[in-house]
């Protein structure tokens, strides 16, 4: 068995000091005196040394668990498996075969690189470590570079030498896409696209908050103020500019990260072909080494935002057993990276950049269509008004009751019907980019799904991925000969939909034999 | 392909946890009334909270029966079908082939009606075949799995020739 490397201590030396200062500054307020008024005056001395005392403890304490992790942890190659116990409270013994390994990465943070560690991740596929890999293991980061070749090696079946995987590594790659060899790269240029098009994206929604609130301020508040509220309505007015400045700090804050994600984030962005892996790594202050089998990868999927769109632009992301690559968790933020297989390139040049890269994903031209629109914004239009009138229902009985002026009512009715018809118009809009977006192929060995309605998705299978079909319909649209299908993917429970709305019933039966027997 | 029904225990089943549910929903509402009385707003809230309290009443009076009779399922060698659903209605089909494990599972009024659910996962999602009795929840595992060690033998022919 062999240890976790020592630097894994050192590093969480410095890593969590920062950790001990964040809990600081959280229960600083016991340290501040106020007046009567809740005004700050000054600070407690005499608490103050109790107070260095706690912080201390809390690095204590996490220095202590760091100290027992590292000593509870190893892990071991044998001839079939990895295996790895960690844990302190709850120990954990992963043994995952080299046949059964999916995902193989290595991922260094700026710090960890100071210090010289890396973390090497294997990911089974299975559906329940959709967020987190099975097997972690903290190494040096030379001894990482070795783990890596080696449990690559183990996992295509390649025979080379324990002591010195790294040499077997060398042998030429079949195509390596970077800065160095021509059209194929995300350039400096693209990820200055990049950054602008998120931005462009962050700003129409700044802009629809901004809009709202002075739509707000202008009209709605005078309104309640001459007829409802009275003085009342001021207390309103702190809290629309708080929201208002929050929005412009959370959209400085996008464009920031956009800019910092672009450059920073996707540094020496390179995609390496070999005889059976894509690896694909990237990252400056947390440097990515992703490498997928090419057994394991289930689809690919050509994204459009609206403003994409708009200029002919499309993200390739792959989707594959294992990690969720859209999850909204913390923990699956890094999962939703190592789905992403091109971050931007022209919607033209994507299918000429699968075929190179993987060809058997190449998406085919659509060969069936949605047949009506009314199906696609019926229910949506039902549901708004549902909630529209349930709000009616509650909001002006109890306005009636609390004796307020027949004209206040009326207005809350034309707000209430003003609402409904925004966002009845903004489904309709989404629905309209589906309807035109919706459609099928398919040919001896795969599916292509267009789908999505603000966002585009062609998300393209091989046949040989489909677990199950499921059609979903009302009575009505079963009469009309309407149907939606939901194709579930071998990939994991979080990411293994893929929808296809209102197909006539030639589409749907050839689709429902597509499935394998 | 067959399909079958569930067995009339599921209706009871269904009954009963629309009960439960809507105990809470009563639970919920009838304080909520109590106390709008004392605070002088009673009938506001009698009219408010009852009309969604009266709608969740209906529906969960009405869907149970609904869920019941529309709820079918299916087998032979090669596929699985369940339909299901009464507002959208689903129909989800399986190929054996794909079938990684199969689970039975009971929750504590299934065990005291004497039913049974069979979970079919695959490589990624799990699908649940709801309420049957626990002798036929354990016959289908058992010709399923039947099934799937003949697919399996096939499939490893076929690819030998």
């Amino acid at each position: 068995m062999k240890k976790f490397s020592k630097n894994y201590l050192y590093y969480h030396f410095v890593a969590d000091i920062f950790i001990t200062l964040i809990a600081a500054f959280v229960f600083m307020d016991a340290l501040i005196v106020e007046d009567e008024a809740g005004e700050m005056i000054g600070w407690d001395l005499k608490a103050l040394p109790f107070f260095i005392l706690g912080i201390l403890a809390v690095y204590a304490a996490l220095i202590l668990y760091r100290v027992f992790y590292l000593r509870f942890a190893s892990y071991t190659l044998t001839e079939s498996d990895v295996r790895v116990t960690r844990g302190v409270f709850f120990r954990k013994n992963s043994i995952l075969e080299y046949s059964k390994m999916h995902a193989i990465n290595k991922k260094q943070n700026l710090i960890q690189r100071l210090f010289g560690l890396a973390v090497i991740t294997v990911d089974s596929g299975s559906t329940n470590t959709s967020a987190t890999a099975e097997i972690l293991i903290y190494e040096s980061a030379a001894e990482a570079d070795r783990l890596l070749a080696l449990l690559k090696a183990k996992k295509n079946g390649e025979e080379i030498s324990a002591e010195d995987p790294l040499a077997a590594e060398q042998a030429p790659a079949e195509q390596v896409l970077c800065a160095d060899n021509g059209e194929l790269v995300f350039s400096s240029g693209k990820k200055l696209v990049y950054s602008l098009l998120n931005i462009a994206s962050a700003a129409l929604g700044t802009l629809t908050v901004i809009v709202l609130c002075l739509f707000t301020y202008f009209c709605i508040l005078p309104l309640l103020y001459q007829l409802l509220l009275g003085e009342a309505f001021m207390v309103l007015i702190p809290v629309m500019i708080l929201a208002l400045i929050a929005t412009v700090g959370i959209a400085l804050f996008t464009f920031l990260a956009s800019i910092l994600q672009s450059f920073i984030g996707f540094y020496r962005f390179r995609i390496r072909k070999t005889a059976k892996d894509l690896e694909i790594s990237y990252g400056l202050l947390t440097h990515h080494e992703n490498s997928f089998g090419f057994d394991r990868i289930q689809g690919i999927v050509i994204r459009q935002g609206l403003i994409q769109r708009l200029f002919g632009y499309a993200t390739l992301t792959l989707e594959v057993i294992g990690y969720h690559e859209g999850g909204d968790e913390q923990k699956n933020q890094n999962a939703s990276m190592i789905g992403m297989l091109l971050p931007l390139c022209q919607a033209h040049e994507a299918a000429d950049i699968i075929a190179s890269l993987l060809p058997a994903y190449v998406p085919l031209e659509r060969e069936a269509r949605a047949v009506r629109y009314f199906p696609f914004i019926s229910w949506s239009t039902l549901v708004i008004a549902f909630i529209t009138a349930l709000s009616a229902t509650l909001v002006l009985p109890l306005m009636y009751f609390l004796e307020a002026p027949s004209i206040a009512l009326s207005i809350v009715g034309v707000l209430l019907a003003v609402g409904f018809a925004i966002a009845a118009g903004l489904y309709a809009l989404g629905a309209l980019l589906a309807y035109k977006t919706a459609g099928i192929a398919i040919s001896e060995d795969r599916i292509t799904v267009y789908g999505g309605g603000y966002q585009k998705r062609i998300t393209t299978l091989l046949r040989r991925s489909l677990v199950a079909v499921e059609d979903v319909t009302t009575p009505l649209r079963a009469r009309a000969g309407i149907y939606t299908l939901i194709l579930h993917l071998r990939t994991n429970a979080l990411a293994n939909e893929v929808k296809v709305q209102m197909l006539d019933r030639e589409a749907a039966e050839k689709l429902l034999s597509a499935l394998p027997d | 392909m067959k399909m079958n029904q569930l067995p009339r225990k599921a209706l009871k089943l269904f009954y009963i946890r629309c009960g439960i549910a809507a105990v809470a929903i009563l639970g919920a509402f009838i304080p909520a009334v109590i106390l709008a009385s004392a605070g002088g707003a009673r009938t506001a809230v009698l009219i408010c909270a009852g009309i969604p309290v009266l709608i969740s009443l209906a529906f969960l009076l009405i869907l149970p029966y609904y869920r019941y009779k529309l709820y079918a399922y299916g087998f032979d060698e090669k596929r699985i079908v369940v339909r299901y659903g009464v507002i959208f209605r689903h129909s989800v089909t399986i190929p054996v082939c794909q079938i990684q494990d199969l689970h039975r599972f009971e929750g504590p009024i299934m065990m005291l009606l004497g039913l049974g659910g069979v979970t079919i996962s695959t490589a990624g999602s799990n699908f649940n075949l709801a309420c049957l009795l626990k002798s036929e929840a354990d016959l289908m595992i058992e010709v399923l799995e039947g099934y799937l060690e003949k697919r399996v033998e096939e499939k490893a022919n076929e690819e030998i020739q």
